[in-house]
């Protein structure tokens, strides 16, 4: 299902398999290279739409891989690392790298910058289009929400906050978490404007006829979907 | 007229040292004049000719001594020149006249080498130093960042990582202030762009507490470091949340006119007036700082000097129990490179 391949090279385990997983929910297919002595061989085997390169590796650092596969292809390059200051950057995009993110990072930028890398190289219509939760759909291109027998046109604010519920379906989302997805696109709004915005998209889906959706939990959070 | 008061004493001093150094010889002359004196008068000669005799002596010794005295004078300068030239070490110092001068010399020739030595490798630790922190602190940034996936849904596990993630930035910079000019890029940065970055990579600062937060005017741009400026408006920002409390505000906007001034305005807890004159001082924490065990007076002390670096200022206006305005004044000053 995953239409793109994203080969991720990070020496460290742990960080590797955690992204790897947020990669995957994000609907990615993600390959680690495990072998830091040949990772050139491992871009050739499953040419990759997109690298993810961290710097400091065992054996070659990710500038010398950059240049290696920059020989090879175009492939779009994200740098990852912790070392970001000014000279490393500018060195980074000297290598042919695309664009660099200072770990530690906010997954959240991350997946934008894959997101407008693909779309810049691939013609990407993002894959994250559709999120489905119990027969209700919410088209993310088009800023729409919709269910067997009606849909309802969304603003920027509500689609993030469904967005952010759907993404989990049916499991309580805190309002921490659905806040700070919206203060990620610029809409800095407070706990009592979060919840003002809820009531009114619940009740904007019930007179478009879907009722309890969207359902709360005092003191947890809330949930769209079945539970 | 006082200079020339002083340069006469200074004269006199210099030829009282002189005689001090060669009271031996005076002596000697003097005493074997003396003894002449005693052997001519026990054998009943006119003391004529000895007169002639000691005057002559006495005359060619003076003469001679005129020109010891301008010598002795010619190296006490010398020396003293290259006393006010140490910085540049002891080449050209005059040769020596005698085993003893010799010795000397070599002392002080001796003495260099080892400060030069001591020197080198102090700044040659101090550049491992520098080094192993860089390192440590880019190293420590990896398992963060597995961390903060790992733990993304917790919210307070969050926020404390968000601290974590801030001292370390903090150290890093104290590492790299002196280096600033190197690690400088300068471009127009558009403000608004600067304050959403900076309070995105704050927010859950502010989410974690319930502080509400406000963008006002942000239109413009200012010539500056994206990167090091962020760092400045993070640290005021996560200073104004620490500082307010739950239900406060904090307001971001910037001011009309030229030249660019950005404020960061919370309705917290306020400074006190005492305190304002020293908030950019290291290690300086005042009241605030005292009642909240986690101040160290680094976050803004770093602050000014980043700011002094990058040719802005960072002013602080405060009204106590009512907040504190932070102004960042983005103009180009000349940059402090030293």
């Amino acid at each position: 299902m995953a239409a793109y391949t994203l080969m991720l090279v990070e020496d460290d385990q742990t960080l590797c398999a955690a992204l790897a997983q947020r990669l995957e929910e994000a609907g990615f297919g993600v390959v680690c290279a495990q072998d830091f002595s040949d990772v050139l061989g491992c871009f050739v085997r499953e040419k990759p739409q997109l690298v993810l390169l961290d710097i400091g590796l065992p054996i070659y650092n990710g500038f010398y891989w950059c240049a290696q596969i920059r020989a090879l292809s175009k492939v779009p390059i994200l740098f990852l690392s912790a070392a970001a200051d000014n000279m490393n950057i500018v060195l980074a995009v000297q290598m042919g790298g695309d664009d660099f993110v200072a770990k530690p990072f906010s997954v959240e930028v991350l997946l934008a910058k894959v997101r407008a890398l693909l779309r810049r190289c691939y013609d990407f219509k993002a894959d994250e289009a559709l999120l489905a939760s119990g027969g209700v759909v919410l088209k993310l291109a088009e800023g729409c929400l919709s269910w067997d027998g009606g849909s309802v046109e969304l603003t920027r604010n509500e689609m993030k906050i469904l967005k952010t519920l759907m993404q989990r379906p049916g499991a309580f989302v805190p309002k921490e978490t659905i806040m700070q997805a919206l203060w990620e696109s610029e809409s800095f709004i407070d706990a009592n404007t979060l919840s003002v915005n809820i009531n009114r998209l619940r009740r904007k889906l019930e007179e478009a006829g879907l009722t309890g959706f969207i359902r709360t939990k005092k003191g947890v959070g809330y949930a769209a979907g079945e539970g | 007229m006082a200079d020339r008061a002083w340069s006469w004493r200074q004269g006199a001093r210099l030829v009282f040292c002189y005689l001090l150094a060669r009271w031996k010889l005076i002596f000697t002359v003097a005493l074997s004049l003396g003894v002449f004196l005693l052997v001519e008068v026990l054998y009943g000669h006119p003391l004529e000719a000895y007169g002639y005799a000691c005057l002559l002596v006495v005359t060619l010794l003076f003469l001679l001594s005129l020109c010891d005295f301008a010598r002795f004078v010619r190296r006490h300068l010398a020396l003293r020149r290259h006393l006010q030239l140490l910085e540049q070490g002891l080449p050209g110092l005059p040769g020596a006249r005698n085993l003893i001068e010799e010795d000397f010399r070599n002392l002080a020739l001796e003495l260099e080498r080892r400060l030069r030595r001591a020197e080198s490798l102090a700044e040659q630790e101090r550049s491992e130093l520098l080094a192993y922190y860089t390192l440590w602190m880019h190293q420590v940034k990896t398992p963060i960042a597995a961390l903060k996936l790992l733990l993304e849904r917790d919210i307070r596990a969050s926020t404390e990582l968000k601290r974590i993630e801030q001292y370390v930035e903090m150290a890093l910079s104290y590492l790299k202030l002196d280096e600033v000019s190197q690690d400088f890029l300068a471009r127009e940065c558009p403000v608004k762009e600067l304050a959403t970055q900076a309070i995105k990579s704050c927010s859950l600062l502010f989410i974690e507490k319930g502080l509400r937060l406000e963008l006002g005017e942000l239109s413009g741009s200012a010539l500056t470091d994206e990167k090091w400026l962020c760092f400045v408006l993070e640290q005021l920002l996560s200073n104004a949340a620490k500082y307010t409390p739950a239900g406060g505000c904090v307001r971001v906007y910037r001011l009309d006119g030229a030249p660019c001034t950005l404020v960061v305005e919370d309705n917290g807890i306020g400074i006190r007036a005492e305190d304002i004159p020293h908030l950019g001082e290291k290690g300086f924490t005042g009241y605030n700082g005292h009642e909240d065990k986690r101040s160290t007076g680094l976050g803004l002390y770093l602050c000014t000097r980043v700011m002094a670096r990058l040719g802005h200022r960072l002013r602080f206006e405060s009204q106590l129990g009512q907040g504190t305005k932070a102004y960042l004044e983005l103009e180009r000053r000349s940059m402090d490179i030293a």
